[in-house]
């Protein structure tokens, strides 16, 4: 995630502070402690985790900022952040929705059952994806793997795997394997059993 | 089957690849990953590992109090059959919370394999009448986990009144020998299920 939030900080035309910040945590800690220190004597929740930074250097950091009062107010502003992202500090990508990376969509454009081999196309293992996610998604398919296997590797939730797989299926990155299901073709399911059963008598 | 015994590098040709996935269901407790890790190529994957606050009360320690923590996703195993053949094995999410996932599970799996703890049958119910509900064939194992069997196979078909033609087997799910003949078991009843319920077809 510091990946991400550093590549984002360069893109955008944030302030000099805000892009330290993004580098030292999390974008939206960061804004947490814009908002502590703004709203000080309001700050009775205790929710606040200890800043990763020693407090004299976070006043550093506030004096840089202080050139920039207008932001500080539109930050202040921000407080509706904090419920959503401090539930469970645990989980690594508490900080992002998980459809984010999705732009919120849901919908895949291929059959993806749990099972689906996704592999990276040789014609496409130069290429270097903008989106951190393809580019897991490559390394990860250089040997075939399931939809299944990408999404815990990737730690999102399957219907997020499902769509970037998708989209790494479109912009011609990976190869989507057919899926034989019991429904389409009986003849196929029953000729993947006796290929199931005879390789598990081999094992 | 043309290509046996033809190694050629992994990224040279754009070979098809085919997957199969079994299902294995079973209560808390059960042995699922247990029964999955045994033959898994991988060491289970899963996308949450803990069991956590939100699963006091549906989860039941009291039977297995050796069990601190439980799969509270659904966790799964890989066996690579051959060049191009990939069997996957799921662990049913234990929690009924999670039954949504129980749909993505089951679509187009050859089968179901139940484990079932004597000592807590009535965990096998649910996984059994969903099993029954959607048609997917299953086996029923009695894992025993220490090596005895408590209770007679008769008994547990009884107990959980299923057909006589649905095989029950004993399985120790620690055994990597033990769960293939499980799998192997499941297939073939499947392939007997699918050719009988195709009779008319089946012949071609």
């Amino acid at each position: 995630m510091s990946t991400g939030a550093g590549s984002s900080a360069e893109d955008d035309p944030g302030t000099f502070a805000d892009v330290l910040n993004g580098f030292g945590l999390g974008s939206g800690r960061g804004r947490r402690k814009k908002v502590k220190r703004r709203d000080d004597p309001g700050d009775v929740n205790g929710r606040e985790a200890p800043p990763a930074l020693p407090p004299s250097e976070a006043e550093e950091r506030g004096e840089t900022r202080s050139g920039t009062g207008e932001e500080q107010f539109v930050s202040a502003e921000a407080i509706p952040f904090i419920p959503a992202t401090a539930p469970n500090p645990a989980e690594e990508t508490g900080f992002v929705r998980p459809y984010a990376i999705t732009g919120g969509r849901t919908k895949a454009n291929y059959p993806l059952e749990l099972e689906t081999l996704v592999s990276t196309r040789e014609a496409a293992v130069m290429a270097v994806p903008d989106q951190i996610e393809h580019q897991l998604i490559m390394e990860e398919c250089r040997t075939p793997r399931s939809v299944a296997e990408i999404a815990a590797a990737l730690r999102v939730p399957l219907g997020v795997a499902r769509v970037l797989i998708s989209d790494a299926a479109d912009t011609g990155l990976v190869t989507v394997h057919k899926t034989i299901s019991g429904d389409e073709g009986a003849e196929a399911h029953l000729m993947l059993m006796e290929r199931v059963l005879s390789g598990l008598r081999r094992l | 089957m043309d290509s046996v015994g033809f190694k050629a590098p992994r990224e040279a040709a754009p070979k098809t690849m085919t997957s199969a996935k079994i299902v294995v269901a079973g209560g808390f407790g059960a042995g699922k990953t247990t029964f999955v890790g045994s033959v898994s190529e991988i060491v289970p994957l899963t996308t949450e590992a803990m069991m956590t606050d939100a699963s006091t009360g549906i989860d039941d320690l009291e039977a297995t109090p050796n069990k601190a923590t439980t799969t509270v996703a659904m966790d799964f195993g890989r066996v690579s059959l051959d060049e191009d053949l990939i069997l996957y094995l799921f662990g049913t999410p234990g929690q009924q919370r999670f039954w949504f996932m129980w749909d993505d599970l089951v679509r187009g799996a050859i089968g179901a394999v139940v484990l079932a703890d004597t000592r807590r049958l009535a965990d096998s119910f649910a996984p059994v009448d969903f099993f029954e509900d959607r048609g997917l064939p299953y086996i029923v194992g009695v894992n025993t986990f220490d090596g005895v069997l408590h209770h007679d196979l008769n008994d547990v078909r009884e107990a959980l009144s299923i057909d006589q033609a649905i095989p029950i087997v004993r399985c120790d799910a620690r055994d990597r020998e033990s769960t293939k003949q499980t799998l192997i078991t499941l297939v073939e009843y499947a392939m007997r299920q699918w050719i009988a319920l195709r009779s008319p077809t089946a012949a071609g």
